[in-house]
């Protein structure tokens, strides 16, 4: 086996690689005749070209038929066995660290599965559809003197049929528009009468069942939204009318006036889908549509095509860039405006779209990336401790190690057996993970409100690339072990403890994983913090007390329903518990579709702004600050012909101050004028997430719109003020349902998906660090054990405590340092980024990076300091007495 | 003499054969390189060498170690008898086919 010296040598682990896996009995030949050509080579073409040399042929020579032979089939059997028999005894001999090492490895692995079962959840959407990859959405960027100012996801009721004539590509449309909530109730006639609001409600031109892969239950396929007045109800829907599915030909009433028969029962619609209804109309059934298909500026519907097989998206939007050019010159001329169509796949339409007036909120391909990396980074977390520990506790193993070299076992055999060991951890940790998966998808699901589907590991492709990480797994924390405990001299290592304990790899790996661990900690701190300021960022208005009632829309005729509104809203407000109530046709927290261009004397360049139609007490019930000019007020008659603006929409249209506004007037469009009598302080009508809007009040305090009653409640008992409602709501709404909710609650419901991703990242960074901190401990009581006698012997000759704790806390501290001077960086910018996603962030504070050192710190100092004080503290006569 | 011998294992055959020193991977690549012209990786080699010796054509001997191979010893290649023979069947064939072309021929 030795080696004559030579100066120059080929790169040693490619030598070592070809060591590795080479028979034995063909080593000879093939290293030798490898390196007799290196020799060659290097005088011919130098050093540097014949090594590349070397490498290529040791790569070349790796397959099958240079690997060892008999090894697998006589005595690997009966050394398999040796090996699973040493493997387990050693687990019993050292089973700290052994369940260390395996905790570290399960929890690596459940997390990492628990995100792989999120990520397949998230990038699984939309593809039950039939030829889903021919199919696209329909959606329109906005442009007002040539900048960008809305992406809208609906389009023009016309845009599906005009392009389907005007391009071949265009097989089949499909147009939805989304207006179609109210009151549904049954005829009342062979059943109870049920009568319930339905949001969740759509009407569809008649091949959406033919489009879209929603299953249907009952019904014929063909003629199921054909006739105008027909309807699909989903299953849960003909559960709450009818108590039962099979219910073609029922009747439901919308509205108390049109009737829709049931033409067929769909399932629910899965959850996996970017739309989530509960009926669906036929599209001839919506009164406007005639009007609608003939308006192109009237772009309240959304509009899907299907494509002919091979036609590409990017040549397809080039085409559709001046679609709109030829059929609104004029208006474009006109407002100095640009329109411009484009598609987008179905599929994508979860991860990737996030449009104004999407049909429910997105998912974010970012986050479901970010928390992939997070993944990685715990699974890689764990093999480095593995990796840590197996080499930490590779003196205990050394004198093995020598016996088994006297014994007559080679280098290769012992890696064997170290690489078996690897591999059983990892076989372990995985069953092990496997069930603490699907013992934690349902509690996932309870707790977070995540979905996932456990049946997913049972399929082939995710069983394959889990086979695939069990190998890498082995072979990434086995080794570099094996290699490290293989390579020991026989004599060093039958003697003991002269093997080198300072390993500049471990320390790179202890450096790394707290890297990590604090920059994910340094990452739930600023998501914390920017989760709180958004919550307790000043909204502009109060909604605590505030109860909503979801207006009445059903009456024997539009005077009727008005009237009754006014007197409910009388009466309500008559409620010794209720202090205040207003009207609205949009609340705070919910996407407002009512958008109009203005223009003012100082602006001729119309101006989007949102409406929004209110009451008298609209701005006192909310308590919106008035910045000048007055309220509406239902005395004066005029009033119905004015406007008030809110700070941006005052500004944007170009008052230099709140106060140059009052009195001017701006226009919608040619004739209608309005006269600004107030301007209020801008508020936070949605989340934190999006920047303010300009928002233009219209005064309808007759209750046309009251789409909403907004009540402020007196904070006593509930049940009290409830039941006075619900009394007096039945006496004069009979024919309504009574739907409410605290407006706060609902506010914050646009932080559900934020909540929900911050508490699964808060999760798994916190597994992160504990996986980190388990390989710190153990590390540490590696290294007070192995030096324990000098320890012993320390205290004897008079060292205290503190300063044998101080020796062992040295070293492990100044990687934590280091550790922190990398993060702390890293995770700065890392955060910056995800910040700049809001349009209203908190600050990077220096007290965010005092408390996270603070923590880590604290966690990784008290890991280390509880173990060596436990060094430090115990009899010298026990540590010195062996031997 | 139903030996089917692809092109590369005729070629490093007859370096086998003719070699005036002994014949193993590395001096069977060089040898190669120097007649053939072109590169053949060490690794090529073993495996046609492997083939040949299935096939009975030639047989190898582990020879001594030099301090150039690391210690490693050699493993030499001689041809056998049957190497022999089909070497000289492919020749006789070989010549069979050239002696029937044309002597004199203008239209190249």
């Amino acid at each position: 086996m030795d080696k004559p010296d030579f100066s120059q040598n080929p790169p040693k682990w490619a030598n070592r690689f070809l060591e590795f896996y080479c028979a034995d009995e063909l080593l000879d030949e093939i290293q030798g005749d490898l390196l007799e050509a290196f020799f060659h080579r290097q005088t011919e073409f130098g050093r540097f070209r014949a090594s590349l040399w070397f490498v290529w042929d040791v790569i070349r020579f790796f397959r099958p038929s240079s690997f060892s032979k008999r090894n697998w089939k006589l005595n690997a059997n009966v050394m398999f066995k040796n090996h699973l028999l040493i493997s387990y005894r050693s687990f019993l001999r050292q089973k700290v660290y052994a369940s260390i090492n395996l905790t570290g490895l399960v929890v690596g692995l459940s997390s990492c599965l628990l995100i792989i079962l999120y990520i397949f959840n998230e990038t699984g959407y939309d593809r039950f559809h039939p030829e889903v990859d021919q199919k696209y959405r329909v959606v329109m960027d906005m442009y007002s003197q040539g900048t960008l100012t809305n992406k809208s996801a609906t389009v023009f009721a016309g845009v599906g049929p005009s392009l389907l004539t005007d391009y071949p590509e265009v097989e089949s449309y499909v147009t939805i528009s989304p207006f179609a909530s109210g009151v549904f109730t049954t005829t009342g006639l062979s059943t109870p009468r049920v009568m319930l609001n339905q949001d969740r409600v759509i009407y569809a031109s008649r091949n959406f069942f033919d489009y879209f892969g929603f299953e249907l239950l009952y019904g014929n396929k063909e003629e199921l939204l054909n006739q105008p007045f027909s309807a699909v109800i989903a299953e849960s829907v003909a559960m709450q009318y009818f108590g039962r599915t099979d219910v073609v030909g029922e009747i439901l009433k919308r509205q108390g006036q049109e009737e829709f028969s049931v033409m067929g029962v769909m399932k629910d619609m899965p959850s996996n889908s970017h739309m989530n209804y509960d009926i669906v109309l036929s599209l001839s059934s919506f009164d406007d549509l005639s009007e609608a298909l003939a308006d192109w500026s009237w772009s309240d519907f959304y509009s899907y095509v299907r494509l002919t097989e091979g036609t590409e998206a990017e040549v397809f939007n080039k085409k559709l860039e001046s679609y709109l050019d030829r059929k609104k010159a004029a208006v474009f001329e006109q407002y100095g405006v640009r329109q411009n169509l484009w598609i987008q796949p179905v599929r994508d339409i979860h991860l990737y779209s996030d449009l104004t007036w999407e049909m429910q909120a997105n998912g974010s391909a970012s986050d479901v990336y970010f928390l992939g990396v997070v993944a990685a980074l715990i699974l890689i977390i764990a093999w480095m401790n593995f990796v840590n520990l197996s080499t930490a506790r590779a003196v205990r193993r050394a004198r093995e190690v020598g016996v088994r070299k006297v014994l007559g076992s080679s280098k290769r055999q012992l890696r064997y057996q170290f690489l078996t060991e690897a591999f059983l951890y990892n076989l372990v940790a995985f069953v092990l993970s496997l069930g603490l998966v699907l013992l934690f998808v349902p509690i996932i699901h309870q707790s977070a409100g995540i979905k996932l589907n456990s049946g997913l590991l049972l399929e082939p492709y995710l069983l394959m690339s889990l086979a695939v990480l069990l190998v890498a797994g082995t072979f990434i924390s086995g080794l570099y072990p094996a290699f490290v405990l293989s390579h020991f001299g026989v004599l060093r290592a039958i003697k003991g403890g002269a093997v080198s304990m300072r390993s500049r790899l471990r320390e790179v790996l202890v450096t790394f994983q707290f890297v990590l661990a604090i920059t994910l900690i340094f990452g739930v701190l600023i998501v914390l913090k920017q989760l709180t300021f958004m919550k307790e960022r000043p909204l502009g208005m109060n909604l605590e007390q505030s109860l909503v009632i979801n207006g009445a829309r059903v009456g024997e005729s539009f005077d009727d329903l008005v009237n009754r509104s006014g007197v409910v809203i009388n009466e309500l407000a008559a409620l010794p518990e209720v202090t205040s109530v207003a009207a609205a046709n949009m609340i705070p927290g919910r996407e407002n579709f009512n958008l109009t261009s203005y223009t003012s004397r100082f602006t001729t360049n119309p101006k989007s702004s949102y409406n929004l139609m209110v009451s008298a007490s609209y701005f006192q019930n909310l308590e919106i600050e008035l910045k000048a000019g007055r309220h509406f007020d239902p005395a004066i008659k005029t009033d119905g012909k004015t406007v008030v603006l809110n700070e941006s929409a005052s500004s944007l249209l170009g008052f230099s101050s709140p106060e140059e506004a009052i009195g001017e007037v701006i226009n919608r469009g040619k004739r209608s004028e309005r006269r600004v009598i107030g301007v209020v302080r801008d508020f936070h009508h949605r989340s934190l997430k999006e920047a303010i809007n300009p928002i233009v009040f219209y005064f309808d305090d007759v209750g046309d719109e009251s789409a909403y009653y907004l009540l402020k409640v007196r904070a006593n008992d509930m049940d009290v003020t409830m039941a006075g409602i619900e009394v007096l709501w039945e006496d004069v709404f009979p024919d309504n349902p009574l739907d409410y909710f605290f407006l706060d609650e609902f506010f914050d419901q646009q932080y559900k998906s934020d909540e929900q991703f911050n508490s699964v990242f808060i999760g798994f960074a916190g597994l992160a660090v504990f996986v980190a901190c388990l390989g710190l401990f153990g590390l540490v009581s590696y290294t007070s054990e192995q030096n324990k006698k000098q320890i012993g012997i320390r205290k004897i000759l008079g060292a205290s405590v503190v300063r044998v704790v101080m020796l062992l806390a040295k070293s492990y501290g100044k990687l934590i340092l280091i550790s922190l001077v990398i993060a702390l960086p890293v995770g700065y910018y890392l955060m910056k980024e995800w910040l700049s996603g809001f349009a209203y962030r908190t600050n990077i504070g220096f007290d965010t990076f005092a408390l996270g050192v603070l923590i880590i710190s604290l966690i990784a100092f008290a890991t280390v300091i509880v173990k060596s004080l436990q060094a430090a503290m115990g009899n010298p006569i026990n540590a010195l007495r062996e031997e | 003499m139903n030996q089917n011998l692809g092109n590369l294992e005729e070629t490093i055959l007859l370096i086998v054969a003719v070699m005036p020193e002994e014949a193993y991977g590395y001096t069977v690549s060089e040898e190669y390189v120097k007649n053939m012209g072109n590169r053949i990786s060490i690794s090529a080699v073993h495996t046609v060498l492997k083939r040949l010796e299935k096939k009975g054509l030639i047989k190898s001997e582990m020879g001594g170690a030099t301090a150039e191979r690391g210690g490693r010893r050699k493993r030499i290649f001689k041809v056998t008898k049957t190497g022999m023979n089909t070497l000289e069947f492919i020749q006789n064939n070989r010549m069979k086919l050239w002696n029937m072309m044309p002597k004199l021929n203008f239209s190249y």
